[in-house]
């Protein structure tokens, strides 16, 4: 299997004593930003990072392009995921599947795509009150009793509002 | 618009997320794990939050560092024989295969015929745990059990042997599903099978995958125990 990525312009020969440390140092960043996405919080976040790792890291051939690598991870994060969601919310699991089979999904869903960048697109598709509501709550970190008083409305409003804000910006795009 | 009433949990949810908090636990519908999955990804709009905390970085090297070292110890005595058999024909046939097989170039597979074999996992900050009664064991009925470093199924082949095989799939990290018909745990994610017993049966690979790890398992007053982290 070796030879086809020793032809690869973008191989990534990495010493086998370090190797897995420098690919870990390279990814923490990208595998912590797309499951702090998908958790809202760092309690989580760091343990579904971690388990990531664990799982992920014994496994991987070093030899292989970072794109693979990437990728791989970024499979495991998935399904960590979709435990994480199925075991303590009883979530379907199909929810978080973009598809796991994917070898190589698109590089912008896994690079680039800054939680920053990723909260403004879908604020920006939404009406202006919906988009009020939800900078306040989860950009800024207004109570609900916060963003009531400073929109003007009962904090009764405010709170559905809100959920019908989330139920618009859940169909702007998969999670 | 009419919404249905929501259970109070989502907003102590969305109240944790706001806060940064770890959130509480409790079965949501689908149309409130959407809500829960968008409040999360804008939350992670504030500049820094979604950047991972030094010190986290820091504990989690040290971890997988332990991590690592065990498990090179474990696969040096597999290493050469795999070499020889991830030769050039199959790794021909497996580029051929198709979707999945990009990642097979990234992962490494053990698979020499002892890796077909179960083999039991012992942690060594294990602990037994209580996963369940025998009695909600029938044979031919598996339980799905998880503890805190280790998913997997309880299952009584008869006549006092119980065993504990991981739920993990070896070929990429899927989660298995009992499949009742066959009497195996199949791969959600792409074809492969495993026996009750962990043993690889079959699989889209020109490879045997390794077997599913088992877990020291024993039965105490009619409970059973795993021997897991």
């Amino acid at each position: 299997m070796e030879q086809s990525t020793s032809a690869s312009p973008d191989l990534h020969v990495v010493g086998d004593a370090a190797g897995w440390e420098s690919v870990y140092r390279e990814q923490v960043g990208p595998v912590y930003r797309y499951v702090y996405a998908r958790t809202g919080n760092r309690a989580d976040a760091e343990d579904i990072a971690a388990q990531v790792f664990l799982r992920a890291l014994p496994r991987l051939r070093l030899r292989a392009s970072p794109g693979e690598i990437r990728s791989y991870l970024m499979t495991t994060a998935r399904s960590v995921l979709a435990e994480h969601w199925t075991m303590h919310y009883a979530a379907d699991a199909g929810l978080l599947e973009e598809d796991v089979a994917t070898p190589e999904p698109p590089p912008e869903r896994l690079d680039g795509d800054s939680g920053v960048r990723r909260a403004a697109r879908v604020l920006a598709a939404l009406p202006d009150h919906y988009r009020r509501i939800l900078e306040l709550r989860f950009l800024r970190g207004y109570s609900v009793k916060e963003a009531a008083s400073e929109m003007g409305i009962t904090v009764t409003n405010a709170k559905v509002m809100q959920h019908r804000a989330l139920r618009r910006a859940a169909e702007e795009e998969p999670w | 618009m009419r919404l249905r009433r929501r259970r109070p949990q989502v907003d102590d949810f969305l109240d944790a997320v706001v806060r940064d908090r770890r959130p509480p636990r409790f079965p949501a519908s689908d149309d409130e794990a959407r809500e829960m999955l968008a409040a999360s990804a804008l939350r992670a709009g504030q500049p820094g939050a979604d950047a991972p905390h030094p010190d986290f970085v820091e504990k989690l090297e040290r971890r997988l560092r332990t991590a690592m070292q065990v498990d090179d110890a474990d696969r040096a005595g597999a290493r050469l024989s795999r070499r020889r058999l991830l030769g050039g024909a199959a790794a021909a046939a497996a580029v051929a295969v198709g979707a999945g097989v990009g990642i097979d170039r990234v992962i490494e597979h053990i698979d020499d015929s002892a890796a077909a074999t179960p083999k039991e996992l012992v942690p060594e900050a294990g602990r037994w745990v209580d996963v369940g009664a025998l009695a909600d064991v029938p044979v031919g009925r598996p339980l799905r059990f998880s503890t805190a470093a280790f998913e997997g199924f309880v299952v009584n082949h008869g006549e006092g042997d119980v065993q504990a095989v991981s739920a993990m799939c070896t070929h990429m990290p899927c989660t298995l599903i009992f499949n009742p018909g066959a009497q195996r745990l199949d791969c959600p994610c792409h074809t492969a099978w495993f026996g009750l017993d962990g043993a690889p049966i079959s699989s889209a690979y020109p490879y045997r995958l390794p077997a599913l790890p088992t877990l020291r398992t024993r039965v105490v007053s009619g409970r059973v125990e795993v021997f897991s982290a």
